[in-house]
């Protein structure tokens, strides 16, 4: 029945024709990689990569919720830090004078991040100030509680336990990928396939209309940033994991790649479109560029410089990309 | 052709399939108020856009002074003397006067902004306008009418030679609109031509000089006013039947469903009616007259005082997710702002209003949600390749046709319409009054706001007319008609409030 024409179109029309864009630019961006050091595409350095995305794809995945249901959450770094920080006092020293083991750590700073949600979600849903201001806002008080709880010095010597989220290994892949992969395939779930996601996508796409055709907008905008909060927690503590300390000023700027993760994986920064696969796209993307930059001995700095400019010529591409495709139908 | 200051002739324009001028040819004298009627659809503000600049027609000349021209741009209309005050202001509300029309145009002294100079050319401006306005006070705190002379000092401050007024009259009260034939004369006195759209045959007899009628984007007729009478315009204006765009009513009314008790908010005051079984009840007025407010009070939209009996029981509506939750639907005045998600598709559109219904434990249904979706694209005849197309690329009309179709998957008892037809080419129209039709007659009430007469004469069973947010009267069929309609929508009938 179906001739190629169809199949063609069928391609051309799906939601995901927009990402073979940025799948064309990460698989140039290996060749080039691999053709100057030769080690890029090998096990050792790939599983390396999804190391390093760990933390700001997790972030990036926080912070999709708000960003398509037309939102911004700018405080995700500081409830990250906070949640890194909150779980590691709870093991060693004790956070309020509770001390537990890890997996209650885990539940109760978890908790305590999604305080900080729960605040962004009040002031965003029942007032009229810009999420942008509220969410800066919340940023700079977040982490001066850091520093606060901390006592402006770092959490070190974590007990082996939790070293192990990021050291330990099943099926001989660090835990801590496990449970990146697990937190990108609950989202794709969540907004593809469920109600509530449905309805994130209508707020980002038309608040008004969301509205008028019985979407508790309100609700749903809220729970966009307890979301984001609880999933910065958990980013924090892999982060804390890794490194094997919990400083204060842990994922300071991780809020900016984020946001260019998600930008180049075709999330809307106006709301109303993304995709799961596109934010770990556009994770990956970032992690192959420090960690192949790395790999041809490229300064941190220059890093800095290539990723500013390469956000905004990959959204570029996308955009050009999209209208080609949409021009042809 | 001496002292013919415009011509357009054999003006044509298509958007992609719709041909929305065809032929056109007007002229204009110095001096002269040229009023341009027709429906809405009929291409009037397609043609003056054409004049202004802001479309370019797919064929015809324009001469200015039997001069041949080409109008790209805006700026190019403003070089031959040509302004449009359009029906929607264009202003930068939180600008002063002076600022908003002068924008761009500043003389500066010495790189910086001459702001003494710019106020008073301002107030010569206004002065000449006859308006004494403060050139230094912020636009926003003006009210329409305000704004409209502002808009027009603006078109003055260029070498004005035509002036455009897209349905000026529209939402003003009485004495503004005196105001702005006051003005009008005066600018014709001046030695302006000015070309006035406007629905209303009033504002053609108080300062036409001339008619010309435009119908489905041809040339319908013209004629002087002195010998207009209000029969030979609308003759002019409809042309074709009417029984042939409206449905022959099928629908039975029966008992009351829903009885509205003094609503009042903020925009409506004191509003009282019944609707009942099957009925099909048009609510007519000015802009502004308070029936959006009344559809979205009713809704649960926006907040309000009073009562509504719902089959026996004392309600009102707190929120959309009530309204629905009762059996009443709303499909909202603007699509583009209010009933659809542009960047989404017809299927996750059509869905919207019955999340709960097509998901099971929170997860979507592929079978139920497309089942749902499918069924009203067909029963709507909602024409599309397939219902994963984005709604962006439906035509006006099958665009509302999916709003229409969201609002029908809850399954409502009480359809509020608002505007359904607007902006809708004439066949849609048509196809969405016979849906109305067919929904009365499967029992559903109908709540109906239309700011086009013939259209709710046409569909309707019983017409509501509001005031200033009062209801001025209810007209049944028989007392119905467009000069009974005006009467009303004009005089507010004090009811003892």
């Amino acid at each position: 029945m179906k001739n190629k024409k169809s199949i063609g179109s069928a391609v051309k029309n799906s939601k995901y024709f927009e990402l073979s864009g940025l799948i064309c630019l990460i698989l140039i961006y290996s060749i080039f990689v691999q053709a100057k050091s030769g080690t890029f595409l090998t096990i050792p350095n790939i599983n390396n990569i999804l190391k390093e995305i760990v933390v700001y794809g997790i972030l990036s995945c926080a912070l999709a919720f708000p960003l398509i249901n037309g939102t911004f959450d700018l405080s995700i770094e500081s409830t990250c830090a906070l949640g890194g920080t909150v779980c590691a006092l709870l093991v060693t020293d004790g956070f309020l004078g509770i001390k537990t083991n890890l997996f209650l750590a885990i539940v109760i700073a978890t908790a305590v991040c999604s305080l900080i949600g729960i605040v962004n979600g009040l002031i965003v849903a029942k007032t009229k100030i810009d999420p942008f201001i509220v969410t800066l806002g919340t940023q700079t008080a977040v982490r001066g509680l850091v520093y606060i709880v901390c006592n402006n010095s770092a959490v070190t010597s974590l007990p082996a336990s939790f070293k192990n989220l990021s050291a330990g290994k099943i099926l001989g892949i660090s835990v801590s990928i496990w449970i990146l992969l697990l937190v990108f395939v609950v989202l794709a779930v969540v907004l593809g396939k469920t109600a509530y996601g449905r309805k994130i996508y209508a707020i980002g796409g038309n608040y008004q209309a969301a509205y008028i055709s019985g979407i508790n907008v309100k609700t749903i905008r809220f729970s966009t940033y307890v979301i984001s909060a609880a999933l910065s927690c958990i980013a924090g503590i892999l982060s804390t994991a890794r490194v094997g300390s919990a400083t204060p000023n842990a994922a300071t700027g991780y809020t900016t790649i984020a946001i260019s993760a998600c930008a180049i994986g075709g999330v809307s920064l106006g709301g109303g479109k993304g995709l799961a696969i596109g934010v770990f796209l556009g994770s990956l993307m970032m992690g192959m560029i420090t960690n192949g930059m790395n790999l041809m001995f490229i300064g941190s700095n220059w890093q800095l410089v290539v990723r500013g400019c390469l956000m905004v010529a990959a959204v570029f591409y996308a955009q050009w990309f999209h209208k080609v495709s949409s021009r042809e139908k | 052709m001496g002292d013919d200051i415009l011509e357009m002739k054999n003006i044509d324009k298509s958007y992609g399939g719709i041909h929305a001028l065809k032929n056109v040819s007007i002229c204009l004298k110095r001096g002269e108020v040229l009023c341009l009627c027709g429906e809405n659809g009929a291409g009037k503000s397609t043609l003056m856009k054409i004049l202004a600049g802001v479309e370019k027609p797919t064929d015809g000349e324009i001469f200015i002074e039997g001069k041949k021209v080409e109008i790209e741009k805006p700026v190019d209309a403003f070089r031959f003397g040509i302004s449009m005050v359009h029906q929607e202001l264009i202003q930068i509300e939180d600008m002063t006067i002076a600022e908003n029309i002068f924008a761009g145009r500043y003389k500066t002294k010495g790189g910086l902004i001459d702001a003494k100079e710019l106020r008073e050319s301002t107030l010569r401006l206004l002065e000449k306008l006859d308006i004494h306005f403060n050139p230094n006070s912020l636009v926003r705190q003006y009210s329409i009418a305000n704004r409209q002379l502002i808009e027009v000092a603006k078109a003055m401050s260029h070498e004005l030679s035509i002036i455009i007024f897209d349905e000026p009259t529209a939402p003003l009260t009485v004495e503004e609109t005196e105001n702005l034939y006051r003005i009008i004369r005066k600018l014709r006195d001046d030695g302006v031509a000015v070309i006035l759209i406007s629905h209303r045959l009033e504002d053609v007899f108080a300062v036409g000089d001339r008619i010309a009628v435009l119908k489905d984007g041809e040339n319908a007729g013209e004629l002087s006013v002195k010998e207009a009478t209000v029969d030979k315009i609308v003759k002019m204006m409809i042309g074709r039947q009417m029984s042939q765009q409206f449905p022959e009513k099928t629908n039975r009314i029966g008992d009351t469903v829903m009885e509205v008790r003094h609503l009042t908010n903020h925009r409506i005051k004191d509003i009282s009616f019944q609707l009942r079984k099957g009925e099909i009840l048009g609510v007519a007025g000015l802009v502004g007259a308070g029936r959006t407010e009344l559809l979205r009070a009713v809704f649960g939209v926006d907040p309000c005082e009073g009562e509504i009996i719902l089959r026996g029981e004392k309600i009102v509506n707190k929120s959309p997710i009530e309204g629905l939750g009762r059996g009443f639907a709303l499909v909202p005045e603007d699509r583009k702002d209010q009933g659809l998600i542009l960047s989404q598709s017809i299927l996750q559109n059509m869905i919207l209003s019955i999340l709960k219904k097509a998901s099971s434990f929170g997860f979507m249904n592929r079978k139920k949600e497309t089942g749902a979706c499918d069924e009203y694209i067909h029963k709507l005849k909602i024409r599309t390749p397939g219902r994963n197309l984005m709604v962006s690329a439906l035509s006006g009309g099958n665009q509302q046709k999916v709003v229409l179709g969201k609002c029908l998957a809850s399954r409502p008892e009480i359809l509020l319409l608002d505007e359904p037809t607007r902006g809708v080419d004439i066949g849609a129209k048509a196809e969405i009054y016979k849906i109305i039709n067919d929904l009365a007659g499967e029992g559903l009430s109908i709540l109906v706001v239309s700011s086009e007469m013939t259209e709710l004469l046409g569909i309707s069973d019983r017409i509501l007319v509001m005031h200033e947010g009062h209801l001025s009267g209810e007209l049944t069929m028989e007392e119905a008609s467009e000069e009974a309609i005006m009467k009303l929508a004009l005089s507010h009938k004090e009811n003892g409030g």
